[in-house]
């Protein structure tokens, strides 16, 4: 049987620092009666498979998926703000609508995945390939890109403000009337692509 | 002059010695450990551990872990100073599953992940993070290490 802390020290706590409640549920210890979210079949925890999933508008705030299998799930409008998808695999998955902010999705595969209106804001891409993705209207706004790879990769009509593309591989990608207000590309392999911004080669 | 020609095969036999020792040290080998004291399992990959509960297999996934991955995992599990990932923590989230059927679930995606990484190692843009063990570890030794994980003491 875990303790719960006394109310007050939970308010407490809550009152100052303010940044130490607002932690994603998964960085949050567990209680031992945790029960298990599924959704349409799909048991919500780190590893799980569901390939081809349907998780459309999935509330899935602040989860641990690592290491989750995805490939071809239908995520369209699912909310992962500041979820924890590292080392999961999105190949060909669908993310229309979804809200990733502030989510971590370092070391992904996300190759041909889709993301038309998709909110990325502030989220940790490090590592991860979106090899043949689209962004579509979508929002990347001082999203972290650090040493991905986005071979002929689609980026239109997308927030791409304060976007850190840091040594990262945009082979034959191809950009269009995007905001790119800040953005930076050091140490970035720009070789064939389209419409990328001139200067950082 | 001769002197000079000593400096030189010495430097050119030490850098060659590195070099072996090197190409020796990357080189993945099945580490030897006996595993005949464990129970034969059915061909192929098992979809959860079929070692799990089993007592003699934590003792011998240690020291088949500690000679196969322990050099980036840490020595004992203990990947807390390690420059690869705490492999302890695999699974860990599905022992507040409850339900049965539920949990035996949760441990064979844990299992999956776990075996599928060992299987094909760890492969990003051409960099191996780590190699694929794929016909060096037989699946008694994979899951005798997967047993020693579980059981590893966690600080």
């Amino acid at each position: 049987m875990r303790k719960t802390p006394h109310p007050l020290l939970s308010a407490l706590a809550c009152a100052f620092p303010l940044a130490l409640c607002a932690l994603p549920a998964s960085a949050q210890p567990a209680g031992d009666d945790e029960t298990v979210q599924i959704i349409n079949g799909c048991p919500i925890w780190p590893y799980t498979r569901c390939p081809g999933a349907d998780l459309r508008h999935a509330d899935l705030v602040g989860k641990n998926l690592a290491g989750a299998d995805f490939s071809g799930a239908d995520l369209s409008r699912a909310d992962l703000r500041g979820a924890n998808l590292s080392v999961a695999d999105l190949e060909g998955a669908n993310l229309t609508g979804a809200r990733l902010a502030k989510a971590t999705v370092s070391n992904a595969n996300l190759q041909k995945a889709r993301f038309i209106g998709t909110d990325l804001e502030g989220a940790r891409l490090f590592r991860s390939d979106f090899s043949g993705a689209e962004f579509n209207g979508a929002s990347l706004e001082i999203a972290r890109l650090d040493k991905s790879w986005f071979i002929g990769t689609r980026f239109i009509a997308s927030n791409l403000q304060e976007t850190k593309f840091n040594q990262v591989n945009l082979k034959n990608a191809y950009f269009e009337a995007n905001v790119l207000r800040y953005a930076v590309f050091p140490s970035s392999n720009l070789e064939g692509c389209q419409g990328c911004p001139k200067g950082w080669d | 002059m001769r002197h000079h020609l000593v400096q030189a095969f010495t430097l050119l036999g030490v850098s060659l010695f590195m070099t072996a020792a090197r190409a020796s040290d990357d080189e993945i080998r099945r580490p030897p450990v006996d595993t005949s004291a464990l129970p034969a399992l059915a061909p192929g990959w098992a979809e959860i551990n079929p070692l799990r509960g089993n007592p003699q297999t934590a003792d011998i996934g240690r020291e088949a872990f500690n000679q196969a991955c322990a050099r980036c995992h840490g020595q004992d599990a203990d990947g807390s100073r390690s420059p690869a990932p705490d492999l302890r923590r695999i699974g860990l989230s599905c022992r507040r599953v409850k339900d049965a059927a539920l949990n035996q679930r949760c441990q064979s995606d844990a299992d999956h992940f776990f075996v599928k990484s060992v299987r094909y190692g760890k492969q990003k843009f051409g960099i191996i993070h780590m190699p694929p063990w794929e016909g060096v570890l037989e699946p008694t030794l994979v899951w005798s290490i997967r047993s020693f994980l579980e059981s590893a003491p966690r600080q």
